[in-house]
């Protein structure tokens, strides 16, 4: 791997952030980083993007605003009745 | 506690757990007509299994592990539906037009900084929402799944019926397709 295209990092960018990159994968886009600045600023974005994603899973998970379900609750009681 | 249940348990079941059911459903898809038809094939799946229902574990723990199987069911036929094409193509074309043909950047196509205060805006936190959601359904539940539950890429390529390189190619495009949006719908409107 070691010479890598910028589309291959862009793969690599987010295994990283998941913690999945093998060694060699590592390196290749540490080596990739260092002549590539768009690259480099892209693992930012991406980082931040990340971040933004995190965020709003924990607050649909704190405060999840639920429509009324009566009318759900019953059609489902129909359906089941049938 | 009894060992068999009645329908009657059911309907009890639909009104005391449709809710929560409904609340989990929509961490998993995006969007809530789905949900709801998630939820109530669950129950229909339920009435049918009701007579296997020893009462070994909880009602509400067993209705999720109905549950879990109809979304993956439902991801299942959309992936189905997707290698037919449709949306999800536009969304490729739109992530990979970010390279030229030797995987080099596009001139000018990373000039945005990053700013954590950003997180703390409330304008921006409901446009990036729309962008999420703006993800066609199996990306937006890939690119989610790794901070609900800490779900490891393995447990999400099940339920996707997709294999590790098809889901970093899914990770990376959502990405490229979120980074768009931002671009479009908020950093140039913002600098």
């Amino acid at each position: 791997m070691v010479s890598i295209s910028c589309k291959k990092a862009s793969e690599l960018t987010e295994k990283k952030l998941h913690g999945e990159l093998s060694a060699l994968e590592r390196f290749s886009l540490w080596f990739h980083g260092k002549i590539c600045p768009p690259c480099t600023k892209y693992d930012s974005q991406s980082a931040f993007l990340d971040k933004s994603i995190e965020k709003m899973c924990n607050e649909s998970t704190k405060s999840q605003e639920l429509p009324n379900t009566d009318a759900l609750k019953a059609k489902i009681k129909q359906t089941i009745k049938n | 506690m009894n060992s068999t249940h009645s329908d009657e348990d059911l309907s009890l079941w639909v009104e005391k757990y449709t809710n929560d059911l409904l609340a989990y459903t929509l961490t998993k898809v995006s969007d809530l007509d789905v949900a709801q038809d998630i939820v109530q094939e669950t129950f229909v799946a339920a009435v049918k299994a009701l007579p296997n229902f020893k009462g070994n574990s909880a009602p509400k723990t067993w209705l999720i592990g109905i549950l879990k199987r109809k979304v993956a069911d439902f991801y299942r036929k959309k992936n189905r539906e997707l290698t037919n094409g449709n949306v999800e193509v536009e969304s490729i074309e739109r992530a990979e037009n970010y390279f030229m043909d030797n995987g080099s950047w596009q001139a000018g196509m990373n000039d945005w900084t990053p700013d954590s205060h950003l997180l703390d805006d409330n304008s921006f936190n409901i446009v990036f929402k729309e962008c999420m959601h703006g993800l066609p359904e199996n990306w937006y539940y890939a690119v989610q799944q790794k901070f609900l539950e800490g779900t490891a890429s393995s447990e999400i390529c099940k339920v996707l019926d997709i294999t590790p390189t098809n889901y970093w190619q899914i990770i990376r495009r959502a990405k490229l397709h979120l980074k768009g949006c931002l671009e479009q719908k908020w950093f140039s409107l913002n600098k």
